[in-house]
């Protein structure tokens, strides 16, 4: 008789979109010094694609005024089942917009709305509410964290 | 010494903010590393020198607003509706 397979114990898995790679980096740095996996991409044709293929633990969407990309990708991820339960962090350069998503959030999504500059512990309060602690919890789980780059 | 500019209006808000976030993210960054025990001096020093990096950009922005800085995005109109 088959032994039931349980799946390998993962790090949670953080996707990061935000149009500048010197902030992805960051994030990046700041997650994986945290031990959660993170993969990181400045607003590509086929981001809600990649999203939907790789189903994040959660999301973090950068919006930029004067862009339409972030609301796009914001409104798709709610309108998509694929994507609907993934929690978002939005977060943004410009207080107005940010609170212009917080307002329509039945429309665009999101959980969390972050300006930026932000403090990075707050950062990480906000990823711990929605997702937990980076480990799966499960002792023998020694992954280390990774990190990648979608061009 | 603090720059000063004739008119604030032209200086690119949104790159400042990209700027002042990295230079708050990586400064708490160092600052984190450099309370481990087991910290990385290598990390500490590339953590610092981005900051300083990012420093002389906002400078850069400050004293010349239209300087063009290495922010840019994806295509796009507008961000309302």
């Amino acid at each position: 008789m088959g032994q039931t397979e349980q799946p390998a114990p993962r790090n949670k898995h953080v996707f990061v979109i935000d149009g500048s790679v010197d902030i992805l980096s960051m994030i990046r740095e700041l997650l994986q010094d945290e031990r959660y996996n993170v993969t990181t991409t400045n607003f590509v044709p086929r981001t809600w694609e990649q999203i939907a293929g790789l189903q994040p633990d959660l999301l973090m969407v950068d919006l930029v005024a004067g862009y339409r990309v972030g609301w796009d990708l914001l409104e798709r991820l709610q309108l998509e089942t694929l994507t609907r339960n993934i929690p978002v962090i939005v977060f943004s350069t410009d207080a107005k917009l940010l609170r212009r998503a917080e307002q329509q959030a039945d429309r665009f999504g999101g959980q969390r709305f972050i300006i930026k500059p932000f403090d990075v512990d707050e950062l990480l309060a906000a990823v711990n509410e929605l997702v937990g602690t980076a480990e799966s919890g499960d002792p023998s789980n020694d992954e280390p964290a990774n990190g990648t780059f979608l061009a | 010494m603090m720059a000063t500019n004739p008119d604030p209006k032209a200086i690119d808000l949104h790159s400042l903010r990209t700027h002042l976030t990295l230079v708050k993210g990586y400064t708490q960054l160092a600052h984190r590393q450099a309370k481990r025990i087991n910290d990385s001096p290598t990390k500490l020093i590339a953590y610092l020198e981005t900051v300083l990096t990012h420093t002389e950009h906002m400078a850069i922005l400050l004293a010349e607003p239209d300087t063009p800085q290495p922010l840019q995005l994806g295509e796009g109109s507008d961000g309302s509706d």
